[in-house]
């Protein structure tokens, strides 16, 4: 009777344990399956910006579109394909042969004179590369090489004999070249009759079947004579958005519908359609799909916070973080989340808060950012949480005469530099400047919410070379300001206001030794520093030459900043005996990077100098034979060739010196160099066309070291409570080194941000094949130990060197995902210190994440089963309350036996 | 004529009598400590001990002496564990290297309770504990010091590296593009 009661008990626990499993949310599949699209979101565009050219495809339901091809402006050779039904992006493939933008193009045919029963399309590019691709997927079927295409590419898909398809394509020696649309092979060519020479030429206008024999085509050119001139690109006079592509898709008389896809000026694609209804003719509008290609061509980003829980400049709402975050706001939270959840399960509840999470908004994972493409003059607001990321919040139409545009958003450096630079600002509003040749046209803008809040033109006298953010004034025109340097050395205040004057001015004081700017030539290759001063005869700021540093026989390929945001817990970092190894910190400092303009230069430098004397004072090692991390390679027999050729300057922009050199021999310079200064490190990456590899630059810089029993309680050392750039001995670093080979090409680099910097700083790499990696900072040590390690060392984390960066897949934050290659990376923080919020940008796609370099010590993850632990809690109380009350009922009834 | 019945009670409290100690604790009254020593003098006029009071004395300052020397023991001992326990942190090595520090000074804290119930001369004795219970004290925070959780090394102070107050104030440039 007892096994019986105990066996009954057993399986009621069982059966609500598994009525439990069974009600939760689904098991976790994978150790990061389950992640997935649940902290990140990826925009894929067309990637060639606003619309050209299109051609619909109903057959498999796909608008192709295109860039304009031109031989004027720089087009993008990206041709892509969209579902017509809901915009998705089926497909895009890069039809040119050349990487670089500025010399590529290409033209593109659709099938055969009707498009829509067509299954493929051909494209060919300017260096002569026929290529045909399936419309269904974007597969492509072969390629073939011509002589030479024209300087504009052009190419027809005719029929010939109501069977076989021809392509033909415009030769550069005035010849229509005809391809098999089958195969691919070069069937025939046709010569126009001989140009007369004195710049005349043959331009192919069109290919068309004869409408008369079934054997036979029209060819339709002219000759045209070349003269010199310019064509007016500018178009559009005003700042609107005007369309440029109008493509009528589906026009049925019978129902009374239309179908039209547009493509605006600005890269708005909106596919809508007209109907009309019943007898009295009215038309209803219905808008299908819209789609933002000028998010293809993004040259900046800023993430704000957009909580409401969020803090702003007011040390109110700090305190109001604070209290949210403590422990009963995080129960409050979590009792949200279950109303949340609730509500999203059953809608009982309250419907209204499905899409509001409390917990995004008191972590700070509700993030806008406000994207700027200087190539379509607009600029978004876009979501980057809750069920709405990834979409456009707001948008805004910058002026088009404008020559370039920047978001301004940060200010001056603190005056003691605790923590880091803090030169940013919790502020939501962001200056938003359009720069002409004669006037600045500002606009102070809520970068959560896109609301204008003020906007005025100023004019200029000379080209902006750089712009100085700084604080504004709460009751002027923006809290956020900038100082324009003039290539005249004027500056220009905006917004120009009595109010940001004034401020400005204070801050001009705000340290001993005043506020310094600087300009970057990439011309004439020098750096030269001024200090912005006060005029009190004529109440005007003037920019007056401090430093300079020339950059002779060099030319400057890359120059990076500190991130301003970035907080840095210490000053020192502990070692493994105990010792402190001072970081270097200097807000002032820039990294340039130089290559030599030419080879002849190259015994000329001083460096080389100075390395051809090394070489010739010392025995030569054996070939092949170098100091393992090295960033000079072993010398060879023929020495010159293994002279630097890149140079990674150190340039303080307060008094214009050069704190530290590196050289680099055999660097590619055609190939693109990236930089991220982190910290005291300086991250950089290039090609090395010797080694024919993708090298990491490491500079760990620090101001010195204190012995494990240097500072004690008994023992304090001297330490200088100042920094200043103009003292010689103290303003340099001690450099050390180190270069690692990756083995993928760096398109991009960047630091994961922290609340605090107590987490660990992870390094954010864009390859070429897309994807996103993130690698511990102690891969990438300078101080990772030649041989094997020592105790010490090993106490510290420090690995033995080995030159290659091994590529892992749990390194890729993009996962198994194909982008195009990311050209930039930012990171901002969050409320808690375990979490990052990463967003790669600068290609056709766009990726938002969050991530934890230290694993999220402080929040529980998404996929936390609050379901499953919650029934099976509750399944276990009720299991006991009625185990309790049959063990109630055995034991009175064993008292009646 | 000595009265038939009669009751003879001893007033002198004994040592097993109840609140013996107590009372002894309390302070004497006006006088008594004179009446006392006039009282020994009278018993044992030439100042010498007794034959049964100096083997007590002898015997208390014994056990005086092997409580003072109690620690000793025990610091060989705990040394022993600790070397054997590691310079890792487990729950082996916390629990001998607390005992190390928190016994010695429970000890030197509670000595006159320790050495309470003597009555005789416990000075040396205690001077021998407190300072054997030092020792110990030391050795526990040499083991501390070697599981880095003294404060003994540059490390432990990396906070009070300063922070430089800036003379120049500069601002890192928007993108333009």
């Amino acid at each position: 009777m007892t096994t019986i009661n105990n066996n009954n008990n057993f399986l009621v626990v069982v059966l609500i344990v598994l009525i439990s499993v069974l009600i939760g949310d689904e098991g976790v599949n994978a150790m990061y399956k389950d992640d997935v699209g649940v902290l990140d979101f990826s925009i894929a565009t067309a990637g060639h910006g606003p619309i050209g050219v299109v051609h619909t495809n109903n057959k498999n339901g796909i608008v192709i579109t295109t860039d304009k091809p031109t031989t004027t402006t720089t087009t993008s050779c990206f041709v892509a394909g969209r579902q017509i039904n809901d915009g998705s992006l089926v497909w895009r493939r890069n039809v040119c042969s050349v990487p670089d933008e500025d010399a590529q193009a290409h033209a593109i045919a659709v099938g055969n004179d009707d498009d829509d029963d067509a299954d493929a399309f051909y494209t060919v590019d300017n260096v002569g590369i026929v290529r045909a691709w399936t419309i269904e997927n974007g597969d492509l079927l072969w390629d073939t090489r011509i002589h030479a295409a024209a300087a504009a590419p052009k190419l027809w898909v005719t029929k010939v004999g109501g069977t076989t398809t021809y392509v033909a394509v415009a030769s550069a020696e005035d010849e229509l070249v005809f391809l098999n649309a089958e195969t691919g092979t070069i069937v025939d060519k046709v010569s126009a009759s001989k140009s007369t020479g004195n710049g005349q030429r043959v331009e192919w206008l069109s290919v068309l079947s004869s409408s008369t024999s079934t054997s036979m085509i029209k060819i339709i050119f002219s000759k045209v004579q070349v003269v010199d001139g310019t064509i007016q690109t500018d178009m559009f006079g005003a700042d609107g958005d005007s369309v440029v592509v109008s493509s009528l898709l589906e026009c049925s008389s019978s129902s009374g519908k239309m179908t039209v896809l547009l493509g605006t000026e600005r890269g708005s694609t909106t596919l809508f359609s007209l109907e009309t209804t019943g007898d009295d003719g009215v038309v209803n509008v219905k808008v299908h799909w819209t789609a933002e290609e000028g998010l293809a061509s993004l040259s900046s980003a800023i993430v704000l916070d957009a909580s409401h829980l969020g803090s702003d400049d007011l040390v109110e709402e700090k305190d109001a973080v604070s209290r949210k975050l403590s422990l009963a706001g995080r129960l409050n939270s979590q009792w949200e989340d279950v109303v949340g959840m609730l509500s999203t399960a059953n809608g009982l509840i309250n419907n209204n808060a499905v899409n509001f999470s409390y917990r995004d908004h008191l972590f700070g994972f509700v993030k806008v950012a406000a994207l700027l493409s200087p190539k379509v003059h607009r600029i978004w607001g876009m979501s980057t949480a809750g069920k709405d990321r990834g979409s456009i919040r707001w948008s805004l139409d910058l002026p088009k005469k404008a020559i370039w545009h920047s978001m301004v958003h940060g200010t001056t450096n603190s005056a003691k530099a605790t923590h880091g630079i803090h030169g940013d600002t919790h502020s939501r509003e962001i200056l938003v400047l359009s720069v002409s040749s004669a006037s600045v046209d500002w606009m102070c803008i809520d970068g959560t919410s896109g609301a204008i809040n003020s906007q005025d033109s100023i004019k200029i006298s000379s080209p902006v070379v750089q712009v100085l953010p700084v604080y504004g004034t709460n009751t002027g025109g923006c809290r956020q300001a900038s100082i324009l340097l003039g290539e005249d050395l004027s500056l220009t205040v905006v917004p120009a206001d009595t109010e940001t004057n004034a401020l400005i001015k204070k801050q001009l004081y705000k340290t001993p030794n005043g506020l310094y700017t600087h300009k970057i030539d990439k011309v004439a290759n020098k750096v030269e520093s001024y200090r912005v001063a006060h005029t009190e005869e004529d109440d005007k700021f003037v920019a007056r030459s401090i430093g300079l540093t020339s950059f002779a026989g060099e030319q400057i390929v890359k120059v990076a900043y500190p991130l301003r945001h970035e907080d840095v817990k210490s000053m020192s970092t502990i070692l493994g005996d105990n010792s402190l190894l001072l970081k270097y910190i200097n807000p002032h400092m820039t990294v340039v990077v130089t290559v030599l303009s030419d080879s002849e230069h190259q015994t000329a430098t001083t460096v080389a100098t100075a390395l051809e004397k090394e070489r010739n004072g010392k025995a030569k090692k054996p070939v092949g034979a170098g100091a393992p991390g090295s960033s000079i390679p072993p010398s060879s027999q023929n020495g010159s060739e293994d002279l630097p050729n890149m140079f990674i300057n150190l340039v303080d922009t307060v008094s214009g010196r050069v704190l530290y050199r590196h050289s680099h021999s055999n660097v590619d310079g055609d190939k693109k160099v990236s930089v991220v200064i982190s910290e005291n490190w300086v991250i950089y990456t290039y090609v090395n066309e010797k080694t024919r590899r993708t090298e990491i630059g490491v500079l760990t810089l620090h101001e010195g070291m204190i012995e494990p029993k240097g500072l004690t309680f008994f023992a304090r050392p001297e330490q200088s409570t100042s920094f200043s750039s103009f003292d010689a001995r103290e303003s340099k670093p001690v450099v050390l080194s180190k270069v690692y080979a990756f083995p993928k090409a760096v398109t991009a680099l960047g630091v994961t941000s922290t609340r605090q910097g107590i987490s660990r700083q992870n390094i954010l790499i864009a390859s070429s094949d897309g994807a996103l990696n993130t690698i511990n900072k102690m891969i990438l040590e300078t101080r990772r130990p030649v041989g094997e390690a020592k105790p010490e060392e090993k106490k510290e984390g420090l690995m033995p060197y080995r030159e290659l960066i091994p590529e892992s897949p749990l390194f890729s934050l993009t996962y198994n995902q194909t982008n195009e290659p990311f050209t930039s990376i930012i990171s901002t923080a969050t409320s808690l210190e375990s979490q990052s919020l990463v967003f790669g940008f600068g290609g056709p796609d766009l990726f938002f994440t969050r991530t934890s370099p230290t694993k999220g010590f402080d929040v529980l993850p998404e996929t936390f089963n609050k379901i499953l632990v919650g029934s099976t809690t509750a399944g276990i109380v009720i299991a006991l309350l009625v185990v309790q009350r049959m063990g109630k009922k055995k034991t009175l009834k064993q008292g009646w036996l | 004529m000595p009265r038939k019945y009669g009751f003879s009670i001893d007033l002198n409290l004994k040592e097993n009598h109840e609140g013996y100690i107590v009372l002894s604790k309390c302070p004497s009254t006006v006088g008594q400590s004179q009446l006392q020593k006039a009282e020994h003098k009278s018993v044992n006029p030439t100042g010498a001990p007794a034959k049964n009071n100096v083997a007590l004395v002898a015997k208390r300052k014994q056990k005086a002496m092997a409580i003072a020397m109690k620690p000793g023991s025990q610091v060989a001992m705990n040394a022993f564990m600790m070397y054997m326990s590691g310079s890792n942190l487990n729950i082996f090595s916390i629990n001998t290297t607390s005992s190390a520090i928190l016994t010695p000074i429970t000890s030197i804290f509670g000595i006159n309770r320790t050495f309470a119930n003597l009555d005789v001369d416990t000075n040396m004795a205690k001077a021998i504990y407190v300072g054997l219970n030092l020792v110990w004290l030391a050795v526990g925070l040499y083991k501390m010091s070697a599981m880095r959780l003294l404060p003994t090394t540059s490390a432990d102070f990396a906070d009070s590296i300063v922070w430089k107050d800036m003379m120049e104030t500069s601002s890192i440039p928007s993108i333009m593009g």
